[in-house]
């Protein structure tokens, strides 16, 4: 039955270049070669083309002819091409000089770095967005309370034109009393878990030892030498991965921690919300029968 | 268009003719408004402004003469909305009035609501004094009303104009003040360290290093994570490019917190100023030597 069905790998032969696969990556990543090449390209070319634009405002100009990071290393673009399409066009990785290959494990770090920094980017512009979010949250949490008083002025004065409307009417009329359903409860402000925000206090979780220690200068500004060979700088590129990976590792606890917060005042919203309906629809139900009433009043 | 104009026109005609009659208790001035108020619309759809604007605000004296001061109020709003179109001196006199009206009748929030507006108009006309003074007035009456968020976000306003006037103390205040109110809420505590690193670029203008110094350390007892962050890096670094009166140091760690974060354009006002003081300095420093 399915002795037809080939392996996807042997249906086309390729050429000798194409089949060349990186011997560091998982065999199944050896299936879409093509597909990830064309996306590492990209992130790479990205990378080199921000390399030597300036375009900020505290710049003197004194280091433009400063040597990028990547230049210090003594790579050439053309070797830079080369390395993007990992020696295909020139025999493959076994057939490098171990220069040649010390050179490709420095681009592959620099690579590395660039992208975790650019996830680092990424999820700063979300820590600020879901910031600003949060504010807005809490100006609505705001504005859901304030429309629910509100509501609770408006039924101090439905009831006295209640009154008011009962007292209307002829000698012999019988008295009129507004149908009340249930009362109006006003709002109910739902605080957070109490629990959750003594643990969320800054000074006692200090106290107690759960805030992490304030990390010092993480950033390796000025290494104390240049790297002189291919170790080293691989080595200092992994370094700079580390500190980018660690800030990035805060920066994600901290926007689950929003997230979590984001929830909560939704449900917190919701539950105002559905107390505010419940009262504009009592409100809602008296406003007609003193309609009513007062129709009634002005038909005699 | 034309057609529209005529209309309004006529209606405006016959409201004149109603209040020049003689009306019985008053009725005459209801006439009138609901005259004006048709032909305000009619010169709102034929987009003339300006006598759309005319026209709301002699519909707000009728209401004044009926003693009815909200209707009045929100007619003066609607001229200033036709005016904003043409006339910004206009519209702000408009909105001022009905601001003074919502105040009789005790409508805070609905003053500050307008008195922000206000204070928006003069911001987009790059009247940075006038709109200071307006959003102070603004966050005052919001306060009052307790719509913390809305006095905030006006306050926030103050601050960043006053740091572009150079009033740098009023600015630090307003920062330090909103960061420890927002402490104490989870949902506007992540905002914090924002909050400080305003106020602390705010410091570093000063050019006290001292003061940096000691602020640096009350914000890190303000909040015990601020240590830990690329702000409070980015504030202590400047502090000892200044102290250095290191240029080239300051201008690496500006960009190299750029280069994670992009400084917008009031951070970046703020800090050429500082680097033109530090600058300064060198120079004087190579002149003496």
């Amino acid at each position: 039955m399915f002795g037809s069905k080939k392996s996807p790998l042997k249906v086309a032969k390729p050429s000798s270049v194409e089949s060349w696969t990186n011997p560091f990556d998982s065999n199944d990543e050896g299936m879409d070669t093509k597909k990830y090449s064309s996306s590492r390209k990209t992130s790479s070319e990205r990378a080199l083309t921000t390399l030597g634009v300036n375009t900020n405002p505290f710049d003197d100009g004194t280091d433009a002819n400063k040597k990028s990071s990547s230049t210090l290393y003594g790579f050439q673009s053309a070797n830079w091409n080369k390395y993007k399409n990992d020696f295909r066009d020139s025999g493959g990785l076994e057939n490098q000089s171990v220069q040649e290959l010390e050179s490709y494990a420095v681009y592959k770090a620099e690579e590395t770095t660039n992208s975790v920094t650019n996830c680092l980017k990424i999820a700063e512009n979300i820590r600020e967005e879901a910031t600003q979010t949060l504010v807005t949250l809490h100006q609505q949490g705001e504005q859901i309370t304030r429309s629910h008083h509100v509501a609770a002025d408006i039924d101090h004065d439905l009831t006295r034109g209640e009154k008011l409307l009962g007292s209307l009417g002829g000698l012999f009329s019988k008295t009129w009393k507004p149908k009340k359903t249930r009362a109006i409860t006003g709002p109910v402000i739902v605080g957070d878990d109490p629990v959750r925000r003594k643990g969320n206090h800054l000074e006692q979780r200090e106290k107690l030892g759960l805030t992490s220690a304030p990390k010092g200068q993480s950033k390796l500004r000025s290494p104390p030498q240049e790297p002189t060979n291919a170790f080293e700088k691989v080595e200092v590129e992994k370094n700079k991965q580390d500190d980018a990976l660690s800030d990035l590792s805060d920066l994600l606890g901290e926007l689950k921690g929003m997230a979590v917060d984001m929830g909560s005042e939704i449900e917190r919203h919701n539950k105002a919300l559905n107390h505010l309906y419940d009262d504009v629809d009592e409100l809602n139900f008296r406003v007609i029968g003193a309609n009513q009433r007062g129709r009634r009043l002005l038909g005699k | 268009m034309a057609d529209q104009l005529s209309k309004g026109e006529e209606f405006e005609k016959k409201a004149e003719k109603k209040l020049s009659g003689w009306g019985l208790f008053g009725s005459k001035y209801e006439d009138a408004a609901d005259l004006f108020d048709k032909a305000a619309n009619c010169f709102k759809l034929a987009k003339s402004w300006d006598k759309a604007g005319a026209t709301y605000l002699k519909l707000a004296s009728c209401h004044l003469k009926l003693e009815s001061k909200h209707e009045a109020a929100q007619a003066h709003v609607d001229a200033a909305h036709c005016y904003k179109k043409t006339n910004i001196n206009e519209s702000v006199s408009c909105l001022d009035r009905a601001v003074n009206l919502f105040c009789d009748i005790g409508r805070l929030s609905m003053a500050a609501r307008y008195l922000k507006e206000i204070a928006e108009l003069y911001e987009g006309e790059q009247n940075i004094e006038q709109a200071l003074v307006y959003y102070e007035k603004s966050a005052d009456f919001f306060q009052n009303e307790e719509v913390t968020t809305s006095a905030n976000q006006c306050k926030q306003k103050v601050a960043q104009f006053a740091a572009q006037l150079e009033q740098y103390q009023k600015s630090i205040d307003i920062y330090e003040e909103i960061a420890r109110q927002s402490l104490n809420n989870n949902l506007l505590k992540y905002g914090v360290k924002g909050h400080l690193l305003n106020a602390g670029i705010c410091q570093l203008c000063k050019e006290d290093v001292v003061a940096i110094t000691n602020a640096l350390e009350r914000y890190q007892e303000l909040d015990p994570t601020f240590s830990g962050t690329r702000e409070y890096r980015l504030l202590a670094d400047i502090a000892a490019a200044i102290d250095e009166e290191d240029v080239a140091k300051f201008t690496d760690v500006v960009k190299e917190f750029d280069s994670m974060t992009p400084l917008d354009s009031w951070k970046t006002t703020l800090l050429l100023r500082v680097k033109e003081k530090l600058k300064a300095k060198e120079l004087e420093e190579d002149d003496l030597t």
